[in-house]
């Protein structure tokens, strides 16, 4: 963030609508690359305008930030290592990916599956089965962890296996102990294979 | 680093799906938003989120069944259960009592306490606030955790019911956010609009309370 944009964060969680527009401003090209990359994936149906679709996808993460007294953004700790434009990603991902997969507006409002949650996943697909899944069904895992994951877990995701952050690295920078770490990533790893099984008896 | 195969993996996928480019992507796509189309967005936005969202409060669910494992971990008191009460004269909302749950008992705002709320990592709590009367208008809450001299803001997140009946849930993440060992949890009750929304702002809520909001805490210790 700029040096204003601490004081342009507080100003729009009172409401202000000029600073929520000077924030949308600042925010705008991270939530714009993230809705860009999935629609893309996704090969936006050629009857719909693609303009309008990121537009309107915009508008629905933009929405989910403030909604619920600005309940998303204020969940954003700059001490828990995510930068405000890294936890805006990271929350648009989700947004998108669930709009794109159930069709459905503001799935904000829906719960995320909390970490506590990730150990109750019914199903698993054993680790020695990489040889035989398929890249499409990762590519479907990967958006329902993006649909599934707090922003925090979501972070952790692309730390621990995206950049192959070391742990250490990930303690300091997320204010973590390794126990914490070793036990998230745990979880993640689980949710991941359960959703692969869940996908592949569809 | 995991050494997972399977999640290595899943990295790599997601490795691949962030480094491709967005070169062969419609051009409406990639195209910056313009300050109108941004005006647009911003507008409807605000319009949308209106005044603050009151939900049901939803029944317990299952994961609130306190386990034999945390039910040890946590402590059966609330140590120096400290209620800080606005200006109740006026238009002040109802005053408002707290309970705890998450532990072999509750520990509720009032009663005598013989320790703080001792939770370990990986636990849960959830916090109750009660008006003795029903609210007759939209309240919210937000949490904050004070220790050693700062306030800072909680990530427990608020349902609010529409007799104003406030149940704030500490997942395992918000746990996971105390510090090691004593802190205060103070929770800010009431008008959405008068809510602290920063610890600058927590504090001087806790210097000078506001008719419309209230103030409670609790002395927690992370294990």
């Amino acid at each position: 963030m700029d040096a204003d944009a601490p004081r342009l964060l507080e100003q729009a969680l009172a409401g202000d609508r000029a600073a929520q527009r000077a924030l949308l401003g600042h925010l705008a090209p991270v939530i714009q690359a993230r809705v860009a990359r999935a629609l893309y994936r996704r090969r936006v149906p050629a009857a719909r305008d693609p303009r309008q679709e990121l537009l309107d996808m915009t508008q629905e993460v933009f929405v989910s930030l403030l909604d619920d007294d600005a309940r998303a953004l204020r969940a954003w700790q700059p001490s828990r290592g995510l930068s405000l434009e890294s936890f805006v990603g990271f929350l648009a991902e989700r947004q998108v990916a669930s709009i794109l997969r159930t069709g459905r507006r503001s799935p904000w409002k829906e719960e995320p599956t909390e970490a506590a949650a990730l150990d109750e996943s019914a199903g698993a697909v054993p680790a020695d089965t990489v040889a035989s899944v398929s890249r499409d069904l990762l590519v479907r895992v990967l958006d329902r962890l993006r649909e599934e994951l707090t922003p925090r877990m979501l972070g952790l995701f692309y730390a621990l296996w995206v950049d192959e952050t070391p742990v250490e690295t990930i303690c300091e920078e997320m204010q973590m102990n390794r126990d914490a770490v070793y036990a998230a990533r745990s979880r993640i790893a689980k949710r991941a294979r359960a959703i692969a099984a869940e996908l592949e008896e569809k | 680093m995991s050494d997972d195969p399977w999640m290595k993996e899943l990295g790599t996928v997601a490795r691949d799906e962030r480094a491709a480019p967005l070169a062969g992507a419609p051009g409406d796509l990639v195209r910056p938003l313009s300050a109108a189309e941004l005006d647009g967005i911003a507008s409807r936005a605000a319009d949308a989120v209106g005044g603050a969202r009151v939900v049901p409060l939803r029944a317990p669910r299952r994961r609130w069944a306190v386990p034999a494992i945390l039910a040890a971990a946590v402590a059966a008191a609330a140590a120096a259960m400290v209620i800080v009460r606005s200006d109740d004269g006026g238009d002040a909302i109802a005053t408002y009592d707290l309970v705890v749950e998450g532990g072999a008992r509750a520990a509720r705002s009032g009663e005598p306490a013989d320790g703080p709320v001792r939770v370990a990592r990986g636990g849960h709590l959830t916090i109750l606030l009660r008006p003795r009367a029903p609210a007759s208008r939209s309240v919210g809450a937000r949490a904050f955790v004070e220790h050693g001299g700062a306030i800072d803001p909680w990530m427990a997140s608020a349902e609010v019911s529409p007799e104003g009946v406030v149940r704030l849930d500490a997942d395992e993440a918000a746990i996971a956010a105390l510090p090691r060992g004593d802190a205060r949890i103070v929770v800010f009750v009431g008008s959405p609009s008068h809510l602290p929304a920063d610890g600058a702002s927590a504090r001087r809520a806790r210097e000078a309370p506001a008719k419309s909001v209230q103030s409670l805490a609790f002395d927690a210790q992370l294990l």
